[in-house]
Parts: structure tokens; sequence; C-alpha cells
């Protein structure tokens, strides 16, 4: 049920009112209260002390303490009693009930006392920390005998006043509550009839006039009642006459407006069908409008949002418009203003103004251009690349109405093109061009000599001793000469000259339109000189000398290539003619050269058909003056010139890799063949034969030689121990740690290894402590001085000593003459070979040989 | 005989009760004084005045006794001291209670009892008469709050006043609190006075207790205590708290007595008592306590004197015992000798046999008996 509003004040006033009441009868209630109990507490706290002090009288004048304090332990048991203390006539405490002292101002009150006149008493309240006490102090006999003191618990009186406060609230709260439920009820019986009159006159308001309201009191509510209900009548009549004259005229309008309605429908059919059609018509414009504004939309959207820039330009050089792309590729703000500052294309845009020329010249060929790219001047004044692409617009008549094109920024992209051809023709480290932008220059000036008379030369230069220079100072003080010898070059060169680095140190220099050879050769000479000047790099000069290798007659080639090659031969011959010096390739060269390569073609079919054969030179032991083992050897039977010995064709074999081929057929064949003589002529002599092989420093190099040597010996299978590897120094002093792998892994096979030529390369001894040697051959040109040189001796007699110290086989090669011997002999030797005993020998020389048991010499 | 044999003073009215009993098992077993037998009727009060009343009432009204004998505490005994009087018409006499409390020696219930031992006045003025000899003048007196405490606290009082001096400061405590029970702000109250001694005047646990506060505080002050503080349980504690704290709570304790060191075998009396305490076989007067007994003790000493009192009493009267010829008998006790040098007399203005009072300090853990004062020398 919801309350009346006219609830609100009478709840309001009462809230006021009760509150009121409340605290008032709270308060006064309170104190009385208080006034009550404090007055009854002290009536008990007298009694009690007067009680004591005149029932306990004999106790108290014995001053016996004990007494005494058993008697108020009794008194504190009484309720509401905090504490009893006597004390005697001179206010000195006899007995107390505190724990564990009296306080202070108990204390004071008990001194204060001793003066109190006769039989007066003294009321007090005392606080005591958080407690408050009612204090009465009593005389006993008129303070001749002391005084009592009682303290009373005033806490005990202020929780009865908060009880009793509550209490009363209480009380009033519930009479509050009561007096809230009779009054809405009252309020109830007011409005509710008053409600039922505020509905009807709603309804009046309506024109419903009948359900009228029942009240029937007599008071004020039923008077208006009354005055409403009369009202109501009043109203209804006048209403009802009203509306009667109404109809009779509404009638009247009604028969009118029908005449008119059917002339006026007639018409409205007409014109509806007219509308009809208009709208049709209407709507299919709208249809096509805002299909046109939709492709509109799509292509200006495009056009503004493009990353290339589009334009349309008038054939006079003007642009007609531009999209924002546009403005921005060119530095301007807006394409507006970029249309509004450029009335030449041609001077204004391009850098060179026959582009414009060009541009027209095109389109009007061939109706368009495709990446037409030039360079064009921004606003700032930056010159930037860009491609066109655009055709042109004609109107139906075939009149040029505008180009229309895109415009791409290619800037970027063009350095990184130019990065790229630079990268792809020149030499990093030096910055000189590289060997194929050299041959392209080469073959132009080629071309050039054979269009009109064109003298060039072309050098080509190697330094001396530059990978000694690269591996004891460091490939980063090889790189600094480097830079520095083509520094030099660049100084002797003049503008129109060549000058490359093939890599390496190997460098070519074209020199073009020279006027007689001897201007090459004056060049030549100052590139000898210039590079011998000693260079400071990090410190230290280091110095280096070049090769030179010079075509003069330059004519008559066809290849650039093949140039290159005839100066490369003349600079390999400058270097074999001693080093630092420069050397013009002439006829005999290359002759040589069309020797050296109808060899190698001889060579390729040679290992093709296996046209060499093994040789075996054998090994005297010296102790026992027998063959105790070989060096195979190989021999070329070519067809035509006969036999050719190793040293003819093995750089070439190792310059063409088919050294490999040689290198593993000797192996095979002198390994099968050893095994042979070892199984066929037994215990008498063969089973101690050891067989030498050559192994070329580039095979050595190779990973393939352990494969060929391990399947080799399987093949065979011939003792490990029985194969000696032979390899010169110089193979094991080129790439060390490789060496020592190689050396390593061949041990592991069980073959052992063989120095040859000992001495005659690196002078460092240390090598052979680092590898694992096991024979050392001391080179035949020793041998050859040893009667006579005092060196040769000196060197020969050392390695022996050095063999003997480091407990290696010393063999001694190329023994001719008995005084050889003799010398080999009295320095200790113990293994010789040579002519002196046998020359090399065929396979079946040595079947009879050790058949025919004729050992020595 | 009602005493407490629980709570906070339990042990000692156990130990009470054994010494009595044993003498008293020994003087039935020998066939009492012409077949005459002692009865003890054991009640329990707690330590607790109303308990207490109630116990008396209903011995003399219930069990028609011949006497009441060796109650324990000053406040229960204080407190059923009327009875005596309302009662007196049946002839009931208190005899030898373990207290020495003045209110059991003067008017106007002192005509209805007899003590045996030394007052409290006399343990607490030869304890201040000791101290301040050997220059100990600033005493404080801790104590019970109630008669026991302030007579003990009195005696000390009286004791000073005899010398010219006060008391330096005093503080009370509640009876019944257990050992456990903090004193340290109580410590610190009497500690602010700085005295040159402290006179307890309490129960074994609240003496112990205080004992533990003030060493912990990191004072050596000499603590005195009176015989009702049953000296060997109060060492047994603090002997415990030493083992348990490794800290020295033994030192400087002066205990008064009221009986011989039982360690003195020179006394017939003592090797009487060991020998029947040895001997004893009776069951406790209270089984479900876990308590297991001391061989010796001050208190169950005095009980054990007690007994032979009651004993003596009986035997003169061993024609018709009646309670009406007990002051009869009572004042025919006329250096009597119960065997500890020093005799036993009573007479019409004589109620208290004993008036020796001796003083014994711990040394190594156990009581003995002080010869010499100028230990304590100021």
């Amino acid at each position: 049920m919801k309350a009346p509003k006219l609830f609100l004040k009478p709840l309001l006033f009462m809230v006021v009112i009760f509150g009121m009441i409340s605290v008032v009868s709270s308060v006064t209630f309170g104190n009385r209260l208080k006034r009550e109990m404090t007055r009854e507490y002290e009536s008990k706290a007298l009694a009690l002390a007067g009680s004591m002090a005149e029932s306990d009288i004999v106790t108290i004048l014995s001053r016996d303490a004990g007494s005494v304090q058993a008697r108020i332990d009794q008194y504190k048991q009484i309720a509401g009693v905090s504490y009893v203390l006597v004390a005697d006539e001179h206010g000195e405490i006899l007995a107390h009930t505190f724990v564990p002292d009296v306080p202070p101002a108990v204390r004071a009150l008990v001194s204060k006392t001793r003066d109190l006149p006769g039989d007066e008493y003294i009321l007090r309240d005392i606080v005591d920390g958080d407690s408050r006490y009612l204090h009465v102090a009593r005389p006993i006999l008129s303070g001749l005998a002391g005084y009592v003191h009682i303290g009373m618990d005033s806490e005990i009186i202020a929780t009865h006043i908060r009880e009793a406060v509550v209490e009363q609230q209480l009380v009033t709260l519930i009479l509050f509550a009561a007096s809230l439920i009779i009054a809405f009820i009252f309020i109830m019986n007011i409005s509710k009839p008053l409600n039922l009159l505020a509905e009807y006159a709603g309804r009046v308001a309506n024109k419903d006039f009948d359900s009228v309201p029942e009240i029937n009191s007599h008071d004020e509510v039923g008077q208006l009642a009354h005055a409403m209900r009369s009202m109501a009548w009043h109203i209804s009549e006048l209403v009802s006459n009203l509306e009667e004259r109404v109809r009779s005229k509404t009638q009247e309008l009604k028969e009118a407006r029908d005449a008119l309605r059917q002339k006026v429908e007639s018409r409205t059919s007409e014109l509806l069908r007219a509308n009809t059609q208009l709208k049709i018509e209407i709507a299919e414009r709208k249809v096509i409008g805002e299909a046109l504004r939709k492709a509109e939309r799509k292509y200006r959207t495009i056009f503004e949002n493009a990353l290339e820039g589009i334009y349309q330009t008038s054939p006079s050089g003007r642009f007609l418009s531009a999209n924002p792309s546009l403005a921005r590729i060119l530095g301007f703000k807006s394409a507006d203003e970029l249309m509004g500052s450029v009335y030449d294309i041609g001077t204004q845009m391009y850098m060179e103004p026959q582009r414009r020329k060009e541009f027209l010249r095109l389109i009007e060929e061939t109706g368009e251009v495709k990446n037409f790219v030039s360079k064009v001047r921004r606003r700032d004044g930056r010159i930037i690349w860009i491609s066109e692409n655009a055709r042109r617009i004609s109107d139906s008549d075939g009149a040029v109405m505008c180009y229309e094109g895109s415009v791409e920024d290619i800037t970027l992209r063009k350095k990184a093109e130019d990065q790229l051809k630079r990268q792809a023709f020149h030499d990093p480290l030096t910055g000189l061009p590289n060997r194929a932008l050299f041959l392209d220059h080469l073959r132009m000036a080629m071309e050039r000599g054979r269009r009109r008379k064109h003298l060039f030369a072309v050098i080509y230069m190697d330094l001396d001793r530059f990978k000694v220079i690269n591996d004891s100072l460091g490939h980063e003080t090889g790189d600094e000469l480097l830079r520095n010898v083509a520094r030099v070059l660049e100084k002797c060169g003049r503008t129109v000259d060549t000058i490359a680095r093939f890599g390496g140190d190997e460098f070519a220099i074209l020199l073009e339109e020279i006027s007689a050879p001897r201007d090459t050769i004056a060049i030549a000479r100052r590139i000898l000189e210039g590079v011998r000047q000693p260079f400071t790099i990090n410190g230290n000069e280091v110095f280096t000398s070049a090769s030179l290798g010079i075509v003069l007659k330059t004519d008559g080639y066809d290849r650039p290539e093949a140039l290159l090659r005839d100066a490369d031969t003349a600079m390999y011959r400058a270097k074999e003619h001693g080093k630092a010096r420069f050397k013009v390739f002439n006829q005999k060269m290359h002759d040589q050269a069309l020797r050296l390569m109808a060899l190698e073609t001889d060579l390729r079919r040679a290992v093709d058909l296996r046209e060499f054969e093994v040789v075996y030179q054998p090994i005297v032991c010296l102790d026992t003056r027998r063959v105790c083992g070989f060096e195979a050897l190989v021999r070329w039977r070519h067809p035509e010139h006969g036999v050719i010995m190793p040293g003819d064709f093995i750089s070439l074999a190792e310059d063409t890799g088919l050294i490999y081929s040689i290198d593993n057929l000797v192996l095979v064949e002198a390994c099968a063949q050893v095994k042979h003589w070892q199984s066929t002529f037994g215990a008498r002599m063969g089973e101690h034969l050891t067989l030498n092989i050559n192994i070329s420093g580039k095979h050595f190099g190779q990973p393939l030689l352990l494969s060929q040597v391990t399947r080799a010996l399987g093949d065979s299978g011939l003792h490990p121990e029985s194969l000696n590897i032979e390899i010169t120094e110089s193979a094991l002093m080129d790439n060390p740690a490789m060496a020592e792998e190689v050396l390593k892994q061949l041990k592991i096979l069980g073959t052992k290894v063989c120095i040859d030529d000992f001495g005659t390369g690196y002078s460092s001894l240390s090598y052979l402590q680092r590898f694992p040697i096991d024979v050392v051959k001391v080179d035949r040109s020793f041998i050859d001085g040893v009667e006579g040189n005092l060196d040769s001796q000196a060197i020969v007699r050392t390695v022996f000593t050095l063999g003997q110290s480091l407990g290696l086989k010393v063999v001694a090669e190329g023994v001719e003459t008995p005084d050889q011997l003799a010398f080999l002999e009295r320095e200790g030797c113990r293994y010789v070979q040579g002519f002196l005993f046998y020359k090399p020998l065929s396979a079946g020389e040595v079947d009879e040989l050790l058949s025919g048991g004729s050992i020595g010499s | 005989m009602s005493a407490a044999f629980t709570g906070a003073n339990s042990e000692m009215g156990i130990e009470f009760y054994r010494g009595l009993m044993a003498y008293i098992d020994h003087f039935n077993k020998q066939g009492g004084a012409s077949g005459w037998k002692i009865s003890v009727i054991p009640a329990n009060d707690g330590y607790n005045p109303l308990p207490c009343f109630k116990n008396t009432v209903d011995f003399v009204e219930r069990d028609d006794v011949f006497a009441l004998f060796s109650y324990l505490g000053t406040p229960t005994t204080t407190h059923i001291l009327p009875l005596l009087q309302k009662f007196k018409e049946r002839d009931t006499y208190l005899l030898f209670p373990l207290t020495g409390a003045e209110p059991m020696r003067t008017e106007p219930f002192g005509k209805y009892v007899y003590n045996l031992r030394a007052s409290y006045f006399q343990e607490t003025g030869g304890l201040v008469d000791n101290l301040v000899r050997v220059g100990r003048k600033r005493i404080a007196v801790f104590y019970q709050n109630d008669a026991y405490g302030r007579t003990g606290w009195d005696g000390v009082r009286r004791a000073l006043a005899r010398n010219g001096l006060a008391l330096a400061a005093d503080a009370a405590y509640q009876r019944g609190v257990p050992y456990e029970h903090d004193f340290t702000a109580e410590v610190a109250h009497i500690m602010a006075a700085e005295p040159d001694a402290v006179i307890c005047v309490g129960t074994y646990a609240s003496q112990a207790a205080f004992i533990r506060d003030l060493r912990d505080a990191g004072h050596d002050t000499p603590v005195a205590g009176v015989s009702f503080s049953d000296s060997d349980k109060m060492l047994e504690i603090l002997t415990l708290e030493e083992r348990r704290t490794g800290r020295s709570y033994t030192n400087n304790l002066i205990c008064s007595q009221v009986v011989p060191c039982y360690e003195d075998l020179s006394l017939e009396g003592v090797r009487f008592y060991r020998e029947l305490m040895d001997n004893y076989e009776g069951s406790d007067v209270v089984s479900s306590q876990n308590y297991s007994p001391r061989r010796f003790s001050y208190v169950s000493f005095e009980g054990f004197l007690n007994g032979i009192m009651l004993g003596e009493i009986i035997k003169r009267m061993a024609d018709a015992p009646s309670r009406d010829r007990i002051p009869e008998v009572m004042n025919s006790i006329r250096d009597f000798d119960l065997g500890i040098g020093e005799l036993v007399t009573f007479g019409p203005n004589r109620r208290q046999g004993l008036d020796t009072v001796y003083y014994t300090t711990v040394v190594n853990g156990h009581f003995q008996p002080i010869r010499d004062w100028t230990g304590w020398n100021r």
C-alpha cells in the first residue's frame, strides 16, 4: 500500500517531537538516576565506614594490622566496594586492600583526613587511571583512633545510568512506532474519498457524467462531493445541447463536401497518372546519377591516393591536372601549387630540355611512351630520377587533347643500380676496375684498333714475393700493400689508360692511344721504379718488386683473353729471368706457348691411353751392398717424341691437374710390382724391399690422396710399412697445418714419409721435429758438390748428424762417382741411390736383377 | 584439620599433613595413650577463608571433633576465630595452627588458640634486626594482600620503627596467584625505592615468582622470606627455573624458619622425625594430585612436632580425655622436650610454646643455617 502524500508532513512532525522527547527524557532521567544512585552509594559507603569505625573499634585500637586486614577483606566483598583502607590517628596506614600499593590520589586524601575536625566525614570523587571512585572517609572515635576510608566504584553507577537511558529510549521508540501506525490509518481515511473525487473530476472532463462516487459523510469532504455532483449535472446538460446543434450543421457541410469531392477525385486521378510517370523518370535518373558519382568517387580515390604521380599535360607543356603524389615527387606542397607554378615542363622540370622534345617525338610516333627515364629538378633544387609512362589522348577528330601519364620516383633504384654496376665492375679493395671491366675496355680498344689506326698495349703485372709478405706480415698489411701499389699504378698511368686488378697480386694495365712502343716501355719502367720504392705500412717499411709482361703487338688478336694470356706468359718469363723486370711478348714465346698447348693436348691423351711407364731406381744399403728398395719414377713414352722425362711434363701436369691421375697410376702400378717382387723373391732378398713414391706438392694437398693410397695398398696387398711417400720440402711448408694433418693420416695408414731434395728449400729444421718424418733424402746437388765444395761437404755432414740424432733414415741420391761414395761412407751414410750403382730400371730388368742375384755394383 | 590441599599453596598443606600423620600413625601403632588413638580428619580449604569456615562448622557440628588442629594459613585461620568464641560452650580449641599471625596470639580470640611455633612478628622482627645490624636499613616488603601478608608487613614495620626506621617501599599482591604470574611491575615499584633488602610475606609460588622477576630485572638484592613460604618448595621451583634458563635465582636468599634444620642430626627430634618420615606409609591426602612427596621438609617437620604435641596432650589426659581439660593440660606443659634443643612451655599467659626463629640461606642448592650475617654487610 502506497503511503498518501498527506502523510509526509505528520511523519516529519512526529520524528521531531519524539526525538525531542527522547533526548529530554533521557537527560533528565539519567541525571535523576545519577543523583539517586550517588546518594544511595554515598549512604552505603557512609554506613559501611560507620559500621567499620564502630564495630571493629577494638581491633583497630589494638593496632593489630593482621586483624584489621582480615576485617577489611570482608568489607571488600560487599558489592560496589572497591577498596577499604584504615589509617591511625596520625594518618599512618594500618591496612588496605590495594594491590600492589595505595594510589597517590588516595594517599593524598588519607593524609588530608588527619586534619578533619570531630565527626565530620569526607565525600569525594576520585579518579585513578581509568576508574572513578566515590571515596568516603570517616573518623573512628572522632579521629582519635584513626580513620576508615572506603572507595565505591562509580563505574557501576555509570553502567546503571547507561542501561536506564537505553531502556528509556527503547520505550520512546516503541511509542513512536505505535503513533506512526495510528497516524497512518487516520490519514488514509481522509485521503481515500479525496482520491475518489479527484478521479471523478477526471472522468467528468472526459464527458463521463455517470458513476458518481458514493460519499455520504457530512463533513467538508461530503459537501465537496455534493457540490461536484450538481456541477457535473449542469455541465452534462450544456454539452448535450451543443452537440445537437453541431450535428445538424455538420450534415449540411457533408453534402456540399461530397459534391466537391467527386470533382476533385476525377482531377486527381489524372494528375496521379502524370505524377507516376514523372516519378519513374526521376528514379531512373537518380540511379544513373548515383552510379556515375560512385564511379567518379572510385577513380578520384585512386587518382588521389596513388603512389605514382598521375598527370594530364597540354601539348604546350602545362599541367592540366595532377595528383598529390606528383606534387610530392616534384617537391610541391599540393597539386594546385604544382599546376599553378609550372607553365613549361620542358624547361622547368627536365634537367635536359631535349627530354621534352624526345617525349613529344616518341608520343607522336607511337601514341605512348614507356619507362621514359629522365633526370628532373625538384622544386627545392634536388635532382631526382623519374620514370614516366604516358599516352596521347585525342579527340574524335584525332587532334591531340592532352597527354596522360604516370610518374615514378626511381632515384633510389637508380642509385642502387649504379652501386651494383660499380660493384660488378670494380675491385672493392683497391677501387680499380676488375677483370670484367678491363676485358670490356680491352675489347673496345681492340675494336677501335680494327676500325682505325689506334695503338694500344697491355701490361700484365704480378708482385714478387707477395705471398711471403702476406704470410709473414698478415693479410691486412698485404691488402694495404695492394692498395698502395694500386695508387702507384694510377700515378704511372694516364687518364685514358685502364688500370685493373685481377685479384691476388695481379694487375693489368691497358695503355691506349700510345704513339710508339717506347711509350709503353717508359711507363713499364716507371711502374717498376714506383713499386720498388719502400712502402710504409703500419709503421713497417715494406719492400716489394713487380714482374711485368707486355704485349706491344696487339693487332691480330681475335679475343681479348688471348691477348691477356700472352701478357701473362711474358710476365712469367720475366719472373723466370729473375723477377723485378719486364718482358715483352715475342714470337719465340708465342711458339713456346703453342708448343706447350700441344704438349698439354698430348698429355691428356697420354693419361687416357696410359702412355706412362714406371721405372725403378734401386736404393742400396751400403752395409750389405744389397738392393733394399726402389724409388718409382715415371716415364712418358710419347708416340712421336719418344721417352719424355718427368721434368718436361710434370709441371704441365700439375698446372692442368693431370698430375693426380699420373701419380695414382704410378702408385697403383709400383705397389703391385713391388708386392709381386716381395712375394716372388721371398725371404732371400725380396721381402724387405721398400718402395718410394713421389707425390707432387699439388697432389699432396688433395684429400683424394689418402683414399688413393689406401686403395693402392689394399688392392696390391703391399704392407704399408714398405711404402715411403716422398714429398718435397715446399709441399710441406706451403700449408704446414694441412701438411701436418695429411702426414698424421698417412702415419695412421702405416706408411712412411720421406722428404725429397732435403736442404734445398727452407733452411728451417724445426719441421723435422714438427712433422712425423721417417726418411730424408739428401739432394743430389749437394752430393754433386762433395768432391771439392767444402760447403756441400759441411751440409751433407750436418744432415747425417742430424739424421742420426733425430733417428731418421738418410738416403743420399745421385751418387755417381766412387769418390762421392767414399765421402758418404766416411760420413756414415747407409743408403744411397745413383748411377754408380744402378740407373733406373724397367720392371723386367729388376726381375732379372733380383732373380740373378747379381746385386751390388 | 583444614588446610590447602589444592591450589597455589597445596604442596604446603600436603607436606604439613604428611609430617603430622607420620607421628600420629606412629602414635596409634604404638597403642596410643592408654588405648586412646588419634584420628585426624583432613579437609581442603584451598587456602580460602570461606571453605575453611565451612569446614570448621562441619568439624564442630557434624563431626563433634576433640579439637581443631593444625590449621594452615593466616587468612583462613583468622576467619574462623569468631567461631571459637561462638562454640566456646563446647570448649572448642584450635591447636597449633601453621601461622604466625597475631590474632591467634592476642585478644579477643587468642584465648581459644594454642600456638606452638614462633610468631610472624618474631620472624620478621628477627629478620629486620639482623639485616639492620649488617647495615641493610632500607627494607622493603612484598606481601600478600590479606591478614597473613598484613601481619608480616606490620611485623616488619614495627621492627623498623623499633630501630627508628621506616619502610622503604611496599607492594601487595593478590592471594592465590600462580608461579607463572608476572611481577615485573611490583619489582619495579619496589626497586624504585632502592632498598637494601626485600622481605617477602607470601606463599612459595608468589615468592618464587617475585624472586625470578627481581633477578631477571638484574637486581641481586637479598630477599628474605618467612616460614610460611615453604622454603623447600620455593627452592625446588627456583632450582628448576635455574636449570631451565641458566640464570641464577638462589643467591642472596634468606629464609626464617620456626623449626630447626631437618639436616641437623645432632638433634634427637630430627633423628626421630627422619626415622618416622622414612617409614611413613600413609596414603596421600589428595590422591588425584600429581605430586611426589618430599622426603623431608621444614613444613612436614613442623607438622611432625605438632603431632608430638597433640600426642603429649592426649597422653596427659589419657585417663579421661575431654575437651574441657585442654586448658588444664596445656598449662601443665612446662619445659617439655621435643628433642629440638628448645623446651616447650605453655602457661596461662603463654599461648605459644616455642619462640626461636632459625635463619637459613641457600648454599649450593641446599638450605643451611646462617651462622654469620656479615656476609650481607653493607
